[in-house]
């Protein structure tokens, strides 16, 4: 029994999910009224949810992709604007927008050899322009989206379409990561690249593919914020990328690659997504979810590379005056 | 020596000077060019325009360069921190003058150490200030929304930020003066040939005795405290500022380093060259706005920048290594 509390006591996903549970309780305790919230919880967190999935994928590989901010915001752009000529042709524009800007980024990184930080800023930074280009920096609305979702809206009791997206989209990863031949390589290119590589994974195609699939993700969930929304705004959710990055880190991956869950990261997104619900219900702002949500980055961030009896050895090495031994 | 080490060195001379003098001929090109083809672009006013709006992002540039030199990549923590001290630096002149002005500098200082101890654990410096960045962001959202402060046009800060020297605008001045010290703590001390160890190799580095966590440590505080004086010079000169002041300040710093020659990588680079940088980004911006780009493409357009110069970076850099 204590074998099998160990050896769970390791699994990341596992950790997270713990903390889950520790979290919803005391919130639930501290704020018993938010009872009723769980629809909206999860509503908060679908396209967070789907964005922090591709953006999964591309961890394990460790690289980063800051762009899926402004890919969702060209690709809701583009879904109303196409959609005028039918609901099918502005999903397939949406979805094109996301795996273009996610192959742009895979052949930069593979090909011109550039670290995926600066790689993806750039895209970031050129993608947000062309959407602000092609909108005028205005908000565009229209299209005829919503008729394609209310004929499944009315199905299920909470799981609003795009939470079922998501939850489909949780499995198809799971699955994906831990049962296909590509999900196994791109552990194995996150994990230890040159002895992939040695072993005839072709590392370039599965970096490029990574991306590609977090740009698929982005571009798909730009098609559900236009579809919610019946609006896209060329400026919208700048925040995405740190968002994504937060619940995949939470999830238990590492940025050094080579580690990271589907069913890690949703419970990471899920985590973000009730602490703000629950902070919005009290009538808490956004500034302080801003704040709140950069704290937990960052304990996740500092806790993953110093465990707490490594914290005094650093603050004196950076203090001290004596000469270093190595 | 034999054939191939010469033909290494004369080799490595070549990639050397490509990012030595690059950036210099990219300036002196695009200034003569848009000297002959845009109208208006060789007038003193222009001038003054472009020293102007480069001063501030040079003031953050020439901290961003330790940074980069240093190996840590970039400061994302810069717009908050340029919001943060422009804001405190118009409401403590208020009260106390100048010496409100310096104290409005000390939040800066704050969040390069808070910066700097936490990237030295090893942490990747990009996830760190990008969660500063937000808390500060937050911050500022909830005690200052995002409406404007307001300072008063006659004071003497105000006066300083909008004095001359001839044709030289005075935050020129506080640039160029920023710009010399920055180069001589760069490339003349101790401290500043540590950067370039530690970028180049950190294990080497720690094993000489250089005290990485701590040079880490100055290197954050250094591009804080930059941000921190372009608040204030915000402050001098517009009187007025927002939380949302900044904005794009740590892009455009990051692409004045790179552009200038600095690798990413770390170990390689100059102020110098951020300088020539600045001015290239600065004229560029200029040029558009004299040809009356809209503003989502010059956003567009530095994009394309930052990912060109860093290719060709790395490009070089290959090419030095592939010998």
């Amino acid at each position: 029994m204590t074998d099998l509390i160990s050896r769970l006591r390791r699994r990341a996903d596992v950790r997270i999910a713990g903390i889950f549970l520790a979290v919803f309780v005391i919130l639930q305790i501290m704020y018993p009224s938010t009872a009723g919230s769980f629809e909206l919880v999860l509503s908060r967190t679908a396209i967070t949810g789907l964005v922090a999935l591709g953006m999964t994928v591309v961890i394990i590989q460790a690289q980063l992709d800051l762009s899926v901010g402004s890919t969702l915001a060209l690709s809701a752009v583009i879904a109303i604007m196409v959609s005028g000529n039918g609901v099918i042709l502005g999903l397939l524009a949406a979805i094109g927008v996301g795996i273009g800007v996610g192959l742009a980024n895979g052949l930069i990184v593979t090909r011109l050899h550039v670290h995926s930080f600066i790689a993806t800023l750039g895209t970031m930074i050129i993608v947000r322009g062309i959407a602000l280009w092609i909108t005028g920096s205005a908000p565009v609305t229209g299209g005829s989206l919503d008729a394609s979702l209310t004929m499944i809206r009315s199905l299920f009791w909470f799981l609003t379409p795009p939470i079922l997206i998501v939850m489909v989209g949780v499995i198809v990863a799971h699955l994906f990561l831990s049962r296909t031949r590509l999900g196994r390589d791109f552990y194995a290119v996150g994990g230890n690249i040159e002895a992939a590589r040695a072993s005839g994974t072709p590392v370039n195609l599965r970096i490029v593919q990574a991306f590609m699939i977090c740009g698929f993700m982005a571009g798909l969930g730009g098609w559900v914020t236009a579809t919610e929304l019946s609006s896209a705004n060329p400026n919208m959710s700048p925040d995405l990328p740190l968002l994504a990055i937060a619940a995949v880190v939470l999830g238990g991956a590492h940025l050094t690659g080579g580690r990271g869950t589907a069913i890690g990261t949703a419970i990471g997104a899920l985590l973000i997504a009730l602490i703000a619900t629950t902070l919005d219900a009290q009538g808490i702002s956004s500034g302080y979810q801003a704040v709140v949500t950069g704290v937990i980055l960052l304990v996740v961030v500092i806790v993953d590379q110093v465990s707490i009896k490594n914290l005094g050895r650093t603050g004196r090495e950076i203090l001290s005056f004596s000469r270093l031994r190595p | 020596m034999t054939t191939a080490a010469i033909a290494l060195t004369r080799r490595f001379a070549r990639e050397d000077i490509l990012r030595e003098s690059g950036i210099f001929i990219a300036l002196i090109a695009l200034l003569v060019v848009a000297a002959a083809t845009v109208p208006q672009f060789a007038t003193v006013d222009n001038a003054e325009n472009i020293l102007r709006s480069v001063s501030i992002i040079g003031v953050v540039a020439v901290g961003m360069t330790f940074v980069v030199i240093g190996g840590k990549f970039v400061d994302l923590t810069v717009p908050g921190v340029v919001a943060l001290t422009s804001i405190l630096a118009l409401h403590l002149n208020a009260e106390l003058g100048m010496v409100g002005v310096l104290v409005a500098l000390l939040p800066a200082l704050g969040v390069g150490l808070i910066n700097g101890t936490m990237i030295s654990t090893g942490a990747n410096p990009v996830l760190v200030t990008l969660g500063v960045q937000t808390i500060l962001a937050g911050f500022l959202l909830l005690v200052y929304g995002g409406g404007n402060v307001y300072g008063d046009r006659g004071d003497p800060l105000s006066s300083l930020g909008n004095a001359s020297l001839g044709p030289v605008p005075s935050l020129t001045i506080v640039f160029g003066i920023v710009a010399v010290l920055g180069y001589i703590v760069l490339h003349r001390t101790r401290f500043g040939f540590n950067v370039f160890a530690v970028g180049s190799n950190p294990a080497a580095a720690r094993v000489s005795g250089i005290r990485s966590k701590r040079l880490i440590v100055s290197a954050f505080v250094m591009v804080a405290l930059m941000s921190g004086f372009a608040g204030v010079m915000i402050a001098a000169y517009a009187s007025s500022s927002s939380s949302a002041s900044g904005t794009g300040f740590e892009f455009q710093a990051l692409t004045a380093v790179v552009l200038g020659g600095s690798s990413l990588l770390g170990g390689k680079g100059g102020m110098g060259r951020t300088v020539a940088g600045v001015l290239l980004i600065g004229s560029i911006r200029n040029v558009m706005i004299l040809t009356g780009v809209q503003s989502e493409v010059q956003y567009l357009i530095l994009g394309v920048l930052i990912v060109m110069a860093v290719s060709f970076d790395v490009w070089i850099q290959r090419r030095g290594v592939a010998a």
